[in-house]
């Protein structure tokens, strides 16, 4: 795939490769024909700062990548396979610091952040830079000194959500840190609504000022290509780092709530960053890597909320006496649709994780359900909105019940987030820990609105596609392996093909444990049912059960059931067997299997037709743990159970089949 | 959550027949399997058997084969980590990272399909120690050496490879389902109704996808015992990645297969 090229400042193109470059795209901030906003406001007025030119690097090779990731489409969204989701960049510019930025390690840090931040791909030729820019954050009259940056022990990015807002107010009101707010500005509303928040925080926390840059970073001129925004928090976490590097600050924090973090898929089209990664764990340390580089000794990012989930985040404005704020603070990601009376949109992943998130914190007078245009509880979802919302409930109703390990075989992306070091395990078993209080937190706010709703529901006053409804419902979807309660059987195309020619009537799943109950009988699952039954029973139906594996179509002649060969003759013209003890057999089967058949006719499950019988049903319905039976305390049955085929996808230990381990 | 990125099918014909299956008869996987399986044929021939499928699938046949002999030195070469005291879950991690640092400028010519090899090749380690009466969390790199081991026959390797690719099958039919899925949930006329459908829906179609796995269970045992033996248990990508083309269209047939 060839690369998108992107000069940025006048840099000198490298030699073209092979096949050529995708596209060419210029970025500069200088001069005229600048098309990318750089700037840093209102500490300009504050304080004497100068952000080093190892820092200026950083931030503006953030700004250009930035730049770029708007300006080269993701492929539209019809693109399943995604062959048009990650991209080849290869950025030319020109730095100040070329020794540092040439270095194999360092550039291999830069990359390795970006790519695990956007799932792009990205190449840089670096060059001297023919001019000296740094970032001055000036000097100001006006402002109160004793709360200048130059106090500040800890630089905290401040998007104006409610988790950077807890954050802030975690840190000054339960830490007693004094934090350096900073901010990324892009979007006019969101400033004026970051400003009220800001205004409300002071006033809450007077012993802290909150001194507050905000940055502009924005394309000019040119459309925007794609709206994803996958390398906002490199820029985000260069701006912090840069800022904290140029006041000694160490402690940069770039705070989300630990499932926010994580953002586990709740759709299996989010694949890799289609789940955003703005403060994932590895993405922090991939950061944290470059910064140690760039910064020797100097800042490193940290998400303190990242083992909880945002109703624990929200519980620290409860702690502190400051849940008003959550009234100020903003989730939605439709910013530009949004309006004052209703600040939320109420379907973006986001307004659905803040609304569940309030509800369950019991803060829903902070955050009422007129402040969302669409209550999704309620009313009528549909697009993209019910994909998000039910993505929540599904995610959330699938993974609670799970133990440990089964999260993790659900969600393989937890391995994904973990370093590959001594750590990993611990971590592990913290995230699977926020996972289960993440999802119980959810389905217990589902209850809680139901029961709410129930006259509604009742009534059918709620549409169906409402959150409400669609939890409520049962299971109607009767796919062919969800006859009953035994796990699933679903017959390939070949299988369903023989199932037909073979003419087999029951479509039962039944399974053969080797497992005894508590008298002796042999436990024998039938679709919903356990069955008990006698060893000689157990032992016609072990027959049957082979002969589906060595005679066709299951027929097994009626003699070989005995103990003694007995005669063909012994069946009579009408499909009746004249034999006493096959008859018997035959007949104790039928009834034994009768209390699982449910309205099945056992003479269709049991066939017999002229001399032969058979187990009416395809094998693959008929599970069966090979080991257990060899060790059977009847030497018939254990004889048996050696024709069953060791190496058949049916041969299943119980705990495989019930789901607790993963088939092998 | 975080922010996400949700796209919608394609509006061509076949696309628009699995949208009508998911409406009419979401019952029948095989069906839907089928119709999945004609309208991303070209993605699946061109993705599905690229270089990160491959390359996953070749890791795992490096691990079997070395499981038995020096594994330390093996993992070595590989690149990956070594310290048979090193927790299980550190090894998955750092298995999915090689795979991604190995793709790296490469990996945006296969879209999607590098991450998803690497969930699958996560998912695959961690069933194959679970095979072993343990599981990922308190198991080391020597557990999974062992684990490995119990593979190393042909018969056991094929139940390796039906593992991989079975989850990769269904990873991938997931992800192009998942656009509609949801979107039928309600529907007028519709069979999907409840999030509890959609759930045994979408436990249907893996069920489905993994079983028709079994298609590669004895090509893999075959070409694992000749492989082994014509090179003497030191197994190259290229040979590896002859099998994962044929193992695909494999696959792709099998679903296909479905609707006649």
């Amino acid at each position: 795939m060839a690369a998108h090229l992107v000069l940025c400042e006048g840099a000198v193109a490298p030699p073209t490769p092979e096949g050529g470059w995708a596209k060419l795209l210029e970025v500069q901030h200088r001069g005229p024909a600048a098309n990318l906003t750089l700037k840093v406001q209102e500490l300009a007025h504050a304080l004497n700062i100068t952000v080093a030119r190892r820092g200026m690097d950083l931030v503006r090779i953030a700004a250009y990548a930035a730049w770029a990731d708007q300006m080269v489409s993701r492929g539209g969204d019809t693109d399943v396979t995604g062959k048009g989701w990650p991209r080849h960049f290869h950025l030319g510019i020109p730095v100040q610091d070329l020794a540092l930025w040439s270095a194999p390690a360092v550039q291999w840090a830069l990359r390795d952040t970006l790519q695990l931040a956007s799932d792009d791909v990205w190449e840089f030729s670096f060059s001297q830079a023919h001019f000296d820019e740094q970032l001055r954050l000036g000097d100001a009259p006006g402002v109160d000194p004793v709360h200048m940056p130059s106090d500040a022990d800890c630089v905290l990015l401040f998007s104006g959500g409610a988790d950077s807002g807890a954050a802030a107010v975690e840190a000054v009101a339960i830490e007693g840190k004094r934090p350096l707010l900073v901010s990324h500005r892009s979007a006019t509303v969101a400033d004026h609504r970051r400003d009220r928040l800001l205004g409300e925080l002071r006033r809450l926390n007077p012993g802290w000022s909150f001194p507050h840059t905000g940055v502009v970073v924005k394309r000019q001129q040119s459309p925007e290509a794609d709206r994803s925004q996958r390398t906002r928090p490199f820029l985000f976490a260069s701006l912090g780092a840069a800022i904290a590097a140029s006041l000694a600050i160490h402690d940069v924090r770039l705070c989300d709530n630990g499932v926010v973090s994580l953002n586990l898929p709740i759709n299996g089209q989010l694949i890799g960053a289609k789940a955003s990664r703005s403060t994932h764990p590895k993405v922090i340390a991939a950061f944290n890597r470059l910064a140690a580089l760039v910064f020797p000794g100097g800042p490193q990012v940290q998400n303190t909320l990242a083992t909880r989930t945002k109703a624990e985040v929200l519980a620290v404005l409860r702690q502190t006496g400051q849940e008003a704020l959550l009234g100020y603070t903003w989730s939605c990601s439709h910013i530009h649709a949004s309006s004052n009376a209703t600040p939320h949109c109420g379907v973006c992943s986001q307004c659905v994780d803040r609304r569940f998130a309030s509800l369950a914190a019991g803060m829903e007078a902070y955050d009422p359900s007129e402040q969302y245009a669409v209550d999704i509880f309620t009313h009528e979802l549909r697009g993209d909105a019910i994909t998000v919302a039910e993505g929540y409930v599904s995610f959330a109703m699938e993974l609670e019940p799970l133990d440990d390990e089964a999260v993790v075989a659900a969600r393989e992306e937890l391995v994904q987030a973990l370093p590959g070091d001594a750590t990993a395990e611990a971590l592990l078993r913290q995230y699977v820990d926020l996972v289960h209080r993440h999802a119980g937190t959810v389905l217990r706010v589902m209850q809680d609105q139901m029961a709410l709703h129930a006259g509604a529901a009742l009534r059918r006053l709620l549409p169906p596609t409402c959150l409400v409804v669609l939890a409520s419902r049962p299971r109607e979807l009767r796919t062919p392996a969800l006859v009953l309660g035994l796990p699933l059987v679903v017959l390939s195309a070949r299988e369903q093909a023989e199932q037909r020619r073979w003419r087999f009537q029951s479509d039962l799943p039944m399974y053969l444990s080797g497992e005894l109950d508590s008298r002796a009988r042999n436990v024998v699952q039938v679709g919903d049912h356990e069955l008990y039954l006698a060893d000689a029973v157990f032992a016609t139906l072990l027959y049957l059960v082979i002969a589906l594996y060595e005679h066709e179509g299951g027929w097994l002649p009626a003699p070989v059931i005995g103990r003694k060969a007995l005669e063909p003759t012994c069946w009579e013209a009408d499909d009746v067997c004249t034999d006493p003890m096959v008859v018997r057999r035959i007949s104790d089967l039928r009834a034994a299997l009768r209390p699982g058949l449910g309205r099945r006719d056992p003479m269709t499950v049991v066939e017999t037709v002229r001399h032969q019988v058979r187990l009416s049903t395809h094998r693959r319905y008929v599970k069966f743990d090979r080991k257990h039976l060899l060790a059977h305390r009847a030497s018939q049955v254990a004889k048996l159970a050696k024709r069953l085929p060791r190496t058949s996808p049916n041969n299943l230990a119980l705990d495989v089949v019930l789901g607790l381990k993963p088939a092998s | 959550m975080g922010h996400v990125r949700l796209g919608v099918l394609p509006k061509t014909r076949p696309w628009r027949e699995v949208v009508a299956l998911l409406y009419e008869a979401p019952h029948d996987v095989a069906a839907v399997a089928s119709a999945v399986a004609v309208a991303a044929e070209k993605e699946l021939d061109r993705f599905g058997a690229g270089l990160p499928v491959a390359y996953g699938f070749w890791l795992l046949t490096r691990l079997t084969m070395a499981s038995r002999g020096d594994f330390a030195a093996e993992l070595d070469a590989l690149g990956l980590p070594s310290d048979s005291t090193l927790s299980a879950t550190a090894f998955s991690a750092g298995l999915g990272d090689h795979l991604r640092q190995t793709m790296g400028v490469r990996a945006a010519a296969f879209g999607h399909f590098t991450e998803l090899a690497s969930l699958s090749l996560h998912k695959t380690l961690a069933e194959t120690i679970g095979q072993q009466g343990a599981g990922l969390f308190g198991s080391t790199v020597h557990d999974v050496q062992h684990a490995f081991a119990q593979y190393s026959s042909g018969d056991q390797f094929a139940n390796l490879a039906r593992r991989y690719f079975g989850d990769l099958l269904a990873r991938t039919v997931k992800s192009f389902l998942d656009r509609e899925v949801p979107r039928q949930l309600g529907q007028p006329g519709g069979q999907l109704n409840s999030i509890a459908d959609r759930m045994a829906f979408d436990k249907a179609v893996g069920t489905y996808c993994r079983e028709s796995a079994f298609i590669v269970h004895d090509f893999a045992r075959d070409w694992y015992g000749k492989a082994k033996w014509q090179t003497e248990g030191d197994i190259d990508f290229a040979r590896a990645a002859d099998f994962t083309g044929v193992a695909m269209q494999k696959l792709r047939s099998e679903l296909r297969v479905g609707t006649k």
